[in-house]
């Protein structure tokens, strides 16, 4: 009697198990349990001990540990690739080809520069130079538009994800709680409990990569970046966007918890929060520096020549193009009042990397960001002498004191103080404000070139000059001096620079006059064409265009790795998932046979109940 | 192996959703024909484009660059062309006018014609293209570059000219400066010119001859001297005698250093003859010479063989004058056939461009569609497995 009712009691709670699983099969996270049946304790008779029954000894929840740390790590892996992988599908989208892209529109520049050199003398051919220019202007300014919207939304992503960090932490926290009080009613696990909160560690996977602790009386503590607590025990830490010290709208990630606040920005990793983070370090910045940097050697090829020439009226050229300046952001927490006013240089030595200019006490030292190496640097850091280093000259105002710190981004703000400074189409300066010429009566057979300007500030510039070669191999100039010949050789006089080849005969005169009368000539502007063309970024090997070409395939790459390694880790986790799944999740037929077995063994127990309380009657019976 | 009625769901479902994913990708690249959207498609293809979106683009500029210099050029030519008839016909006249029988009214007459030549010679000198600017310009194509002084012509353009792009590596000069055309051209048969003295009172006429040995020739001035009417020397700038002969039977030739001249008549003694470094005369002074002897009435015999002499170095100048215009539209000519050879191979690297975009950027249809269809079978299994598996369960039993 006493063993059928147990029976009875453990069927029940077996069928009730069963059909909690069946209900639960379509619930997110949810482990499937299973009933444990254990033999009651048996009574000792002089003949034996006979058994007393079952009893439910737990209620076991099926999970395997390591399938799911498995799971949580490939998710915080998967995340972080998908993420990345949007963020930079958006910023590939911008260098796409077609002639509305930015290597259309340098194109279309290059060409108009073109049109004006076949046709200097025609306005509509100036004007579609000036209507090109002001194209690729806007190109780079749309793009770079889009970076920087792109940079503030990632911005706010982060922010978002860190508060959902926090939400999400401190339901753990909670369920800690609320588990170890479980524990400690019953001394049996509180399942459902558990599965919330295994579920809510899951999403936190999925935002960044964690590290789950188990402690005693079924609390789990979870650690985040380089071994910081985000939850410990009950308590949860909070991980809170601050400012940046140097730039406000950059924020970086500090995580208030019981060991003081830790900046863990390059700490954390994996998930969305890390791909979002990644992805603002390894596409964004170094896509809008090399935009910055390209916009630079741009503007330096355009303006330098266009000063050298002269326009319609004769008037010298002046800057084409104008460009944003240097950026420099003083720390936030800076003593000394001193303030560096940054300058581009050469374009030719922009790394497109940002640098921190720090004061040591005694010496300035520039730290290139992005590899951490000193850069050194020459000159003072006085007007007359600037500390120059990687194609940016600083100055610095005021005192510093010691630890203080400027950062400085070189090509970060260039492309947005971008524009046209000519508006008068006629003040294209297509011409050279020199020409040179040989005397027709010239009886050798040497040969001068038309003559470029090296240096157009040149207060003689203008100034008629006669080449007369008093021999073969020498030569006066303006009747005085002798100077040597060589053929081929260039010949730098007044801030020009004109070359001879050939064989002169004694006697024989070649003049450089001002030129800037001549409305058809064309060869400043061709100039410029080539020195479009030339290489004059990273230390004059790559051109303007070449860069483009870098800087795309280089966002192409980035963006396809991080889409093969999404779509690589979509089947790992698939395979994680189905793993964890097929243990611990409920499968319906399972259930049926469950159901049919417990129904089974709950009716043989009534049965047996039924025999006993029989037997109880005939007793009953025999004693009437 | 237990699986989870779960894991049977979500399985089939993300085997339908990768497969569906795959095969709108394939459809867009059907429909678009392109095989390269954004730069993650194909990194090193992107590139690859770019970079010859810019050469097409470049070329295209490059053959309407080609396209001014050949308007350009044929237009310097039509204008060469015009004033080279213009010359050979000033030559008709001149050869008609220097006929021994002619009278000085019929001259005078042939003068007035060739007043009107040298006028539109200058005209053609002046001529502007469509856009207004001066042919014969130089770069200083703006303004007027010849313009008639009470003197001579004047030119005020310059000695430049354009350089224009005409592909990526090649660059061709639009047209020749006024003063290359108009102005250089070289004096006598281009060595050294010839000319008697205005003081001379024989009748000497001279013939101002040619270039017998080139090498021979010693770059300065000489002076052939009559020291009696069969007798001559020869000496240089510096009064030094460099050579000396006889001259007899009314004509004869005389070798300076390579350079020949002829004298018929009788020349008296103390005439004198001048061999020089040719240097420059430009066609207008050569014309305004012509007409200047034209209408002048040469009465003595003296006067007469100075006429003579005259007219010998003019028409000799108006051939070089001739030849030199030939010369510069030869150049021209070269030119335009330069720019068909660089538009022929343009056009051949164009086609080749395209060939490399095409294979770089566009899709290989049969390739595209074979691989729609495997991914439509795909597609259409998972589903039609799914439905039938995900039917299955033990509760229809019960």
């Amino acid at each position: 009697m006493q063993s059928g009712l147990s029976g009875l009691l453990a069927f029940q709670r077996a069928l009730d198990t069963t059909a909690h699983n069946i209900a639960n099969a379509n619930t997110e996270g949810y482990t499937r349990q299973r009933v444990e049946f254990a033999t009651l304790p048996a009574s000792a008779f002089s003949n034996g001990w006979i058994g007393k029954g079952v009893e439910v000894s737990t209620v076991r929840r099926m999970v395997d540990d390591f399938l799911v740390s498995q799971t949580r790590s490939s998710n915080s892996t998967l995340e972080r690739f998908s993420a990345f992988a949007a963020q930079s599908e958006r910023v590939s989208k911008l260098f796409v080809d077609g002639d509305n892209g930015l290597s259309g529109a340098l194109q279309k520049l290059q060409n108009a520069i073109q049109g004006v050199a076949t046709e200097p003398t025609s306005v509509a051919a100036r004007q579609v130079l000036l209507g090109e220019a002001n194209g690729v202007t806007e190109r780079l300014d749309y793009v770079d538009t889009q970076l920087r919207a792109l940079d503030t939304e990632t911005a706010g992503q982060i922010g978002i994800e860190a508060g959902e960090i926090n939400s999400i932490a401190s339901g753990i926290a909670r369920l800690n709680k609320a588990i170890t009080s479980g524990y400690g009613a019953t001394g049996q696990p509180p399942n459902d409990l558990l599965d919330q909160r295994d579920k809510l560690i899951d999403k936190l996977a999925e935002k960044i990569t964690i590290n789950v602790i188990p402690q005693d009386g079924g609390v789990l503590n979870v650690f985040v970046g380089r071994g910081q607590a985000l939850v410990l025990n009950e308590k949860a830490a909070t991980l809170s966007v601050s400012p940046d010290p140097y730039d406000g709208s950059r924020p970086r990630l500090v995580l208030a918890g019981s060991q003081g606040d830790v900046d863990v920005t390059s700490a954390v990793s994996g998930g969305t929060l890390g791909g979002l983070l990644d992805f603002r370090s390894q596409v964004l910045d170094p896509a809008r520096n090399d935009l910055g940097r390209m916009a630079a050697g741009l503007v330096e090829a355009v303006n330098t020549q266009h000063r050298a020439g002269v326009d319609l009226k004769g008037t010298a050229g002046t800057d084409f193009f104008a460009l944003g300046p240097v950026d420099t952001v003083s720390r936030s927490t800076n003593v000394g009042n001193a303030q560096v006013a940054a300058t581009l240089g050469s374009a030719s030595g922009l790394t497109g990397a940002d640098y921190e200019l720090s004061y040591s006490g005694s010496a300035w030292s520039l730290k290139r960001l992005d590899s951490g190496a000193i850069v050194p640097m020459t000159g003072a850091g006085t007007a007359l002498s600037p500390l120059v280093a990687d194609g940016i000259s600083m100055v610095v105002s005021g005192t510093p004191s010691a630890g203080d710190s400027v950062l400085v981004r070189p090509t970060r703000e260039l492309v947005q103080g971008m524009g046209l400074l000519i508006a008068d189409a006629t003040r294209i300066a297509a011409a050279a404000p020199i020409a040179a010429s040989a005397n027709p009566a010239n009886t050798g057979s040497a040969t001068i070139t038309r003559g470029e300007v090296l240096d157009p500030g040149n207060a003689a510039l203008k100034t008629s000059v006669t080449l007369q070669f008093t021999s073969a191999t020498t030569y006066s100039v303006n009747g005085a001096g002798s100077f040597t010949y060589t053929s081929g050789q260039p010949i730098d006089i007044n801030g020009w620079r004109v070359t001879i080849a050939g064989a002169p005969a004694t006697g024989d005169r070649f003049s450089v006059v001002d030129g800037s009368n001549a409305a058809g000539d064309n060869r400043n502007i061709l100039a410029m064409a080539d020195a479009l063309q030339a290489p004059r970024l990273d230390g004059n090997t790559t051109s303007v265009t070449a860069t483009l070409g870098r800087l795309t395939s280089k966002i192409g790459v980035a963006t396809q790795q991080a889409q093969i390694n999404r779509d690589a880790q979509q089947v790992l986790q698939d395979e994680a998932v189905a793993q964890r799944q097929n243990y611990s999740g409920v499968n319906l037929d399972e259930e049926a046979a469950n159901m049919l077995r417990f129904q089974q063994a709950y009716q043989a127990a009534a049965q047996i109940v039924r025999v006993a309380n029989e037997m109880f009657q005939a007793l009953l019976d025999a004693a009437r | 192996m237990r699986i989870a009625t779960s894991s049977i769901q979500q399985g089939g479902l993300a085997t339908m959703l990768r497969a569906q994913s795959e095969l709108a990708r394939t459809q867009q690249q059907i429909a678009t024909g392109k095989r390269v959207g954004t730069a993650a498609d194909d990194p090193g293809a992107a590139v690859q484009i770019q970079q010859i979106d810019r050469l097409l683009a470049a070329n295209k500029q490059y053959a309407a660059n080609a396209t001014v210099v050949t308007n350009r050029l044929s237009l310097e030519e039509q204008a060469l062309a015009d004033a080279g008839n213009t010359i050979q016909r000033v030559q008709e006249l001149a050869l008609q006018a220097n006929n021994g029988v002619i009278d000085f009214a019929s001259r005078k007459a042939i003068a007035v014609e060739i007043r009107s030549r040298v006028d539109e010679l200058l005209s053609i000198a002046n001529r502007q293209d469509a856009s207004g600017d001066f042919v014969f310009g130089g770069t200083r194509s703006t303004g007027k570059p010849f313009a008639r002084t009470t003197a001579n012509v004047a030119y005020s353009g310059d000695s430049g000219s354009r350089s224009v792009q005409v592909s990526a590596s090649q660059r061709v000069e639009d047209g020749h400066a006024g003063d290359e055309v108009f102005m250089n051209v070289a004096g006598g048969n281009g060595t050294f010119r010839a000319s008697a003295a205005t003081t001379n009172t024989g009748t000497g006429i001279l013939d101002p001859g040619s270039m017998t040995n080139l090498a021979a020739w010693v770059p300065g001035t000489y002076t052939v001297q009559f020291t009696s009417a069969n007798a001559y020397q020869v000496v240089d700038a510096s009064n030094a005698v460099i050579a000396s002969g006889a001259y007899a039977g009314g004509s004869g030739s005389i070798t300076v250093f390579g350079a020949q001249i002829g004298i018929t008549g009788d020349p008296a003694t103390g005439d004198r003859f001048t061999i020089q470094q040719a240097g420059f005369q430009d066609v207008f002074t050569t014309l305004d010479k012509l007409v200047a002897a034209l209408e002048s009435s040469p009465g003595t015999p003296a006067a007469r063989a100075q006429f003579a002499s005259e007219m010998n170095t003019i028409l000799q100048q108006l051939t070089q004058t001739n030849d030199h215009v030939l010369n510069v539209r030869a150049d021209v000519g070269a030119r335009l056939s330069r720019l068909d050879a660089v538009n022929s191979a343009r056009e051949d690297l164009e086609l080749e461009l395209n060939t490399t975009l095409s294979a770089a950027r566009d899709v290989d249809y049969s390739t595209a569609i074979t691989r729609m269809n495997a991914q439509m079978v795909t597609l259409q299994a998972a589903q039609q497995s799914y439905s039938r598996i995900a039917g299955l369960s033990l509760f229809d039993y019960l």
